[in-house]
């Protein structure tokens, strides 16, 4: 598959109400991609040894040695071993109580403690402290992050976020948004997981810029390019994604 | 590729070495081939999986055949024999069933692992091996992921493989996820059973104490269990299972017996089959009910003699391995190749527990053994291709 044919078909999406939401429209439109447009690998691993980029694979923990071990499996083989489109797959955890670093380190990633990075910053718990303090940590030119609890786990989850900062110089920065389901007593819902998304983000949305509530769709996995240009930004450390009781 | 046999032993610990510098790639075929469902006669979804992968390691007509198996060939330098390397792709897995596996720092945890996602993880791995190791046979090997093989199925994939692929397989090799060591060189006769035991439509149903379907069952296990069986021949009966009823307090109105019979005598079969069929016979006449005894899969004894060079190279390899052989025969896959007097053996990958403290179905597979496992497959494609295994 040519690169040129990866963008050819955007999602269709919804007419707009107004002159904003088209332009937010127009911008999804030819912004959004679907993994399955980038599963020819060795185009993309081409395409990255063209730029000389490295690329890392962050996965932020909290006590995930139940699922740790099948995530870097799969994203080491299909993206290390068999295609050699990442250079680092590395945990920063949170200070885990159960055996998530050692877990990770038998399986082949690098595991390192967020409180132990730029130590002289404090140490925070949570998931954002984990994420900005990797940008310190890890190697790569652009950073891949992918939950922990992932539990069909595929390397499109990577390699879905990492294509468009691959082909596209001008892209800094890719969301991922899925369909989340939610299980249930009675079996599994479609949709509906996402709780910090539907609970929080969509409401203070749709009250404060509605047109903008399309870009807003879900919270996992994000790439950044640049450890540069992502230091000037702020992160908000004390974002825990925690499940609500 | 010929070796002397010394050489090959001494190859062991190098092909070892290489195959656990594999890990990620032999687990994430485990889990990418596991994890998709594979109930039997759905077993396409696995399927595909297994040629993707086959694909990708660049090996040769990766195709579906006419029984809906999964084929991929990996040519040799001469390409003059064919050396058969199979496993079923089918699982006893309810139909809906999203199968997924755990990983913990030793051990894979989830269903079929050992029957037979690690088998055919370890198909999916063996051309990257070879490749690294840099071997290449002369013979062809065919790979082979077989559906419906299970139950009712009756070894339905591998037998429409041999009867029509029109490929002479010079040996067969039916690889288990589990257990490292077992080296299967023969297989016993066997008779798969059902006995079907229903009312008949004039049934009394408002008699007080009308007993359905089940007491006729239970009266007909008591009296096959009662059959004498002899030690020598070896000979078996498992009872498997059972279904029948819908509730506590309704009559059920069908039950339904599964079993197998085994035994190292043909002789031996007819004749429990001959008492099994009397003993539903008199239950039917003296309990007003309806029974049915169906064997719907027949196999006779055979296979290779312990003196096979294959058997004796495999354990020559199991002994420089470290591992322990066990020599047992086994009622599964054989029988199809046993029909075809091709020279066959069945090989464990790794050592697997099934636990109380897991679900029925799930089982636990070992993950430092795999790499002896497979070891011990690349040495046994070696003493084959090296024609050391001839000549019996």
């Amino acid at each position: 598959m040519g690169l040129k044919h990866w963008f050819a078909k955007p999602p269709h999406l919804k007419p707009a109400a107004s002159r904003e939401a088209a332009d937010v429209a127009v911008w999804l439109q030819t912004n959004t991609f679907h993994h399955s447009n980038f599963s020819d690998l060795r185009a993309l691993v081409a395409e990255k040894e063209k730029q000389g980029l490295k690329i890392s694979l962050c996965i932020p923990t909290l006590n995930e040695e139940k699922t740790i071990g099948k995530e870097i499996t799969v994203f080491k083989s299909e993206l290390m071993s068999r295609y050699p489109l990442v250079d680092e797959i590395a945990v920063i955890d949170s200070g885990s109580t159960d055996k998530t670093c050692e877990v990770a380190r038998t399986f082949g990633a690098d595991a390192y403690l967020a409180a132990d990075i730029l130590p002289e910053t404090g140490d925070r718990k949570g998931k954002g402290e984990n994420l900005w303090k990797a940008i310190y940590q890890l190697k790569g030119d652009i950073i891949i992050y992918v939950d922990a609890d992932i539990k069909n786990i595929h390397a499109r989850f990577a390699y879905g976020l990492l294509a468009p900062l691959l082909l596209k110089p001008e892209v800094k920065y890719v969301k991922a948004f899925y369909d989340r389901p939610l299980m249930i007593s009675k079996g599994v819902r479609v949709s509906g997981g996402g709780r910090v998304t539907e609970i929080l983000v969509r409401p203070l949305f749709s009250l404060f810029s509605p047109n903008s509530l399309p870009l807003f769709n879900r919270f996992p996995g994000n790439t950044r390019r640049g450890a540069r240009f992502w230091k000037a930004f702020p992160s908000p450390s004390d974002m825990v994604l925690r499940p609500l009781t | 590729m010929t070796l002397s046999m010394e050489a090959i032993l001494n190859m062991l610990p190098r092909i070892r070495n290489e195959a656990r510098s594999m890990q990620d790639i032999v687990l994430a075929n485990l889990v990418a081939i596991g994890e998709v469902p594979a109930p039997y006669q759905h077993e396409e979804g696995r399927v595909r999986m297994m040629l993707e992968r086959f694909s990708e390691c660049g090996l040769q007509s990766c195709s579906t055949d006419a029984t809906g198996n999964g084929l991929a060939i990996l040519p040799g330098s001469e390409g003059a024999a064919n050396i058969l390397m199979f496993s079923n792709v089918d699982t006893l897995a309810d139909e809906h069933a999203e199968p997924s596996l755990a990983f913990r720092k030793d051990e894979i945890v989830g269903p079929f692992i050992g029957d037979n996602s690690m088998a055919l993880a370890a198909m999916a791995s063996l051309p990257i091996l070879l490749e690294r190791l840099q071997i290449r046979l002369k013979a062809n090997i065919i790979f082979m992921g077989a559906v419906r093989m299970l139950g009712h199925g009756n070894l339905y994939g591998l037998s429409g493989f041999l009867n029509n692929s029109g490929m002479p397989i010079r040996y067969g090799l039916s690889l288990e996820g589990v257990q490292l060591g077992r080296l299967n060189y023969a297989c016993l006769g066997q008779l798969l059973c059902d006995i079907t035991v229903r009312l008949s439509e004039d049934y009394n149903w408002v008699q007080f104490g009308a007993t359905g379907a089940i007491i006729p069952m239970n009266d007909i296990i008591n009296r096959i269990n009662k059959i004498p069986l002899p030690r020598r021949p070896l000979t078996t009966i498992v009872f498997g299972l059972i279904r029948g009823g819908v509730s506590y307090r309704n009559i059920a109105r069908e039950t339904v017996l599964s079993f197998e019979v085994r035994s190292e005598s043909a002789d031996l079969l007819n004749q429990v089959a001959q008492q099994i069929e009397d003993i539903t016979e008199d239950v039917a006449a003296n309990s007003g009910v309806t029974v049915k005894f169906d064997i719907f899969a027949r196999r006779a004894p055979g296979g290779l003699d312990i003196s096979h060079p294959l058997v004796r190279q495999t354990r020559a390899i199991h002994t420089a391995l470290g591992i322990s052989s066990q020599m047992y025969p086994t009622t599964f896959a054989l029988a199809a190749l046993v029909e075809k007097k091709t020279p066959s053996i069945v090989l464990g990958l790794t050592t697997g527990t099934r636990r109380n403290d897991l679900p029925e179905l799930e089982e636990a597979a070992a993950i430092e053994p795999i790499w002896t496992g497979l070891a011990q497959l690349v040495g046994v494609l070696l003493t084959i291709d090296g024609g050391l295994c001839d000549g019996a």
